[in-house]
């Protein structure tokens, strides 16, 4: 479709026509568009250089345009492009020339909005370009000028670094898993030792010589079996999500449903640890959207560092999570506790990577806790509380209607 | 002797593995108390019923190892087997230590945790017999005279009855007569009998060259 239409032909104009009544030639009112002059550098001499521009051909005005980094299209006001440079021809996959009289439309289908779109190329492929529009006057006619600029590098950095932040979120977790690999052993060890100690009991009865084995008793057996063995499931299946490697998804959540969620995970440590959590959820909260498995992360995240705080520190070890309506209608949970509390010097670093106060810490837990709070569109917040003990948690905007 | 019949006392906070042993213990014969915390067992357990714990390591009101501090503490010295879900190395050694006759790490095999509790239930017994036997020998010696506790550690030395009656200025007959009345009293046959007696309940043998007061 790069042929050229018999009206766009009538559009190409010699350019160097200088208009009527006007101040300046077409050509370097074009340009001016394109970079106005700025405003006179304090260093410049005021004798020095003179610019070229008074004497250029249409040639000039080609190679300029050809040699300008960024993709330039020139369309009539009927849609039609009336000049490419070279940049706009490569980025758009076009042979040199190929542009002229093609319909804007035919290469960028979403012309007329401003911003990123997707191209049509001559082969059919496709790439991001942003796009910015202006109206312009040349040769005494209304046009518009396109600047467009290859985006796929600038996306490509961007999914590159949002992987990245996915990968670091995946590392961290499988790095808190690894604390809590005592309580899920035991979780799973429970079930399985129930499972053997069951199946070797029943495999006795049926064995022993005499023995009546009464079915009921088998029976009661197997039914313990096969519910122990779910059990252990559902570990597994907790560990799996847990695991997952896959990007983030954000859903509708109801994020005390996630609290719930991420206590239980860690309910056996909990225990283990002596950390009393007394539960303060609000009641309708807003829904919001956000990564079920990420914000689970963070929470657990802010409740192990608070059981840390505690640790040595005399029993009952107590710690507060607490939801409610944020001030701007979104969500703000919060993981008090009667710890150690945070250093004035290490409150405003707390959440920067490689910052800890723990033997064996990494230092990330709490900065990809914050990347996390962030991709949400969330903030994190600490302070250290005035009775002792730390308060870490982040708020969430509610989801748009 | 029915209330002597040895009892299995299994600690564990999770219902579901206490019923699974209850029913393996039970079929095996041996009784069963099922506790699921270490203070719930502390308040049932009643020291004159022979038996052991069958005890799970990870509890969350007390670990085992604190159960184990607190029996000592309280000198009860029933036979603990642990259970452990991880070998936890340095806990092991501690249980061990603090006189565990066992641990074994979850999931345990039968016949391994069989053999454990049988064992444990033996030593137990064994405990038991060697302190009934302990108060036997407390009560004998109990029924000595003054003059035959005072030669005791006389014949606990090896000495012979010259060498005693001289040390006590006595004539040899009447230590003769005292040893006599000493190892019946006591129900024992030889010199070597008596100093495993003597070992067991802490009395020294006289110094030698040296006459008690």
């Amino acid at each position: 479709m790069a042929h050229v239409h018999p009206p766009a032909r009538a559009h190409l104009a010699p350019a160097p026509t200088p208009a009527p009544g006007a101040g300046m030639s077409p050509v370097r009112r074009w340009l001016h568009l394109i970079r106005p002059p700025p405003a006179k550098h304090p260093h410049a001499r005021d004798d020095a250089r003179v610019s070229p521009l008074a004497q250029v051909t249409p040639d000039d005005v080609r190679n300029l345009l050809d040699a300008t980094p960024i993709g330039l299209l020139l369309i009539d006001v009927e849609g039609f492009i009336v000049e490419a440079n070279a940049a706009a021809t490569q980025l758009l996959g076009h042979p040199s020339g190929g542009l002229r009289g093609v319909c804007v439309r035919d290469v960028l289908p979403a012309h007329g909005d401003d911003g990123e779109q997707a191209s049509v190329e001559l082969d059919g492929s496709s790439a991001p370009i942003s796009v910015e529009s202006r109206a312009v006057r040349i040769g005494g006619r209304d046009a518009r000028l396109l600047a467009l600029m290859d985006v796929t590098e600038l996306r490509r950095r961007e999914q590159d670094a949002a992987r990245h932040h996915d990968e670091i979120a995946h590392l961290s977790r499988v790095a808190m898993l690894g604390e809590l690999s005592g309580a899920l052993a035991h979780e799973l060890n429970q079930p399985l030792a129930t499972i053997l100690t069951n199946a070797q009991a029943a495999q006795r009865m049926l064995h022993a010589r005499g023995s009546a084995a009464s079915t009921k008793v088998l029976e009661e057996i197997l039914a313990d079996i096969v519910a122990e063995d779910r059990r252990a499931g559902e570990v597994i299946q907790r560990l799996r999500k847990w695991l997952r490697k896959e990007h983030a998804e954000y859903v509708p959540l109801v994020m005390n449903d996630v609290v719930l969620d991420s206590l239980r995970m860690v309910r056996t440590d909990l225990l283990r640890r002596g950390a009393d959590v007394q539960l303060e959820l609000g009641g309708n909260l807003p829904v919001v959207e956000g990564d079920r498995i990420l914000l689970q992360q963070v929470l657990l995240n802010f409740v192990i560092n608070a059981c840390d705080a505690m640790d040595g520190l005399p029993l009952p070890h107590l710690l507060w999570v607490r939801s409610c309506e944020s001030a701007n209608g979104g969500v703000c949970v919060e993981v008090l506790d009667r710890g150690r509390g945070i250093a004035p010097s290490i409150l405003p670093l707390m959440f920067e990577p490689f910052q800890t106060t723990k033997p064996g810490g990494m230092g990330m837990g709490l900065s990809v806790s914050r990347n996390i709070i962030e991709s949400h569109g969330g903030r994190v917040l600490a302070r250290v509380r005035p009775e002792g003990g730390a308060c870490v948690g982040f708020e969430l905007p509610g989801r748009a209607p | 002797m029915s209330a002597m019949t040895p009892v299995v006392h299994l600690v564990d906070n999770d219902p579901r593995v206490l019923k699974a042993l209850e029913r393996l213990f039970e079929f095996e014969g041996l009784c069963t108390t099922s506790n699921t915390s270490a203070q719930e067992f502390l308040l049932r357990y009643d020291a004159s019923v022979p038996g052991c714990v069958v005890l799970d390591m990870a509890m969350p009101d007390a670990s085992g190892l604190d159960l184990q501090a607190q029996l000592q503490h309280d000198q009860r010295g029933i036979p603990l087997v642990f259970l452990s879900g991880c070998s936890d190395v340095p806990a092991s050694v501690r249980a061990m230590k603090g006189g565990a006759v066992d641990f074994l790490t979850k999931p345990v095999d039968a016949d391994a945790l069989l053999l454990a509790v049988r064992g444990a239930i033996a030593h137990d017994l064994a405990q038991r017999a060697q302190a009934d036997k302990d108060r036997g020998v407390r009560a004998a010696l109990q029924t000595l005279t003054p003059r035959e506790h005072e030669i005791l550690p006389f014949l606990v030395s090896g000495r012979l009855n010259k060498q005693i009656a001289a040390e006590l200025g006595v004539v040899e007959k009447t230590v003769k007569v005292h040893r006599m009345h000493v190892m019946e009293k006591l129900g024992l046959h030889s010199v070597a009998d008596l100093v495993r007696l003597a070992e067991r309940q802490h009395i020294p043998p006289a110094p030698v060259g040296r006459t008690p007061n």
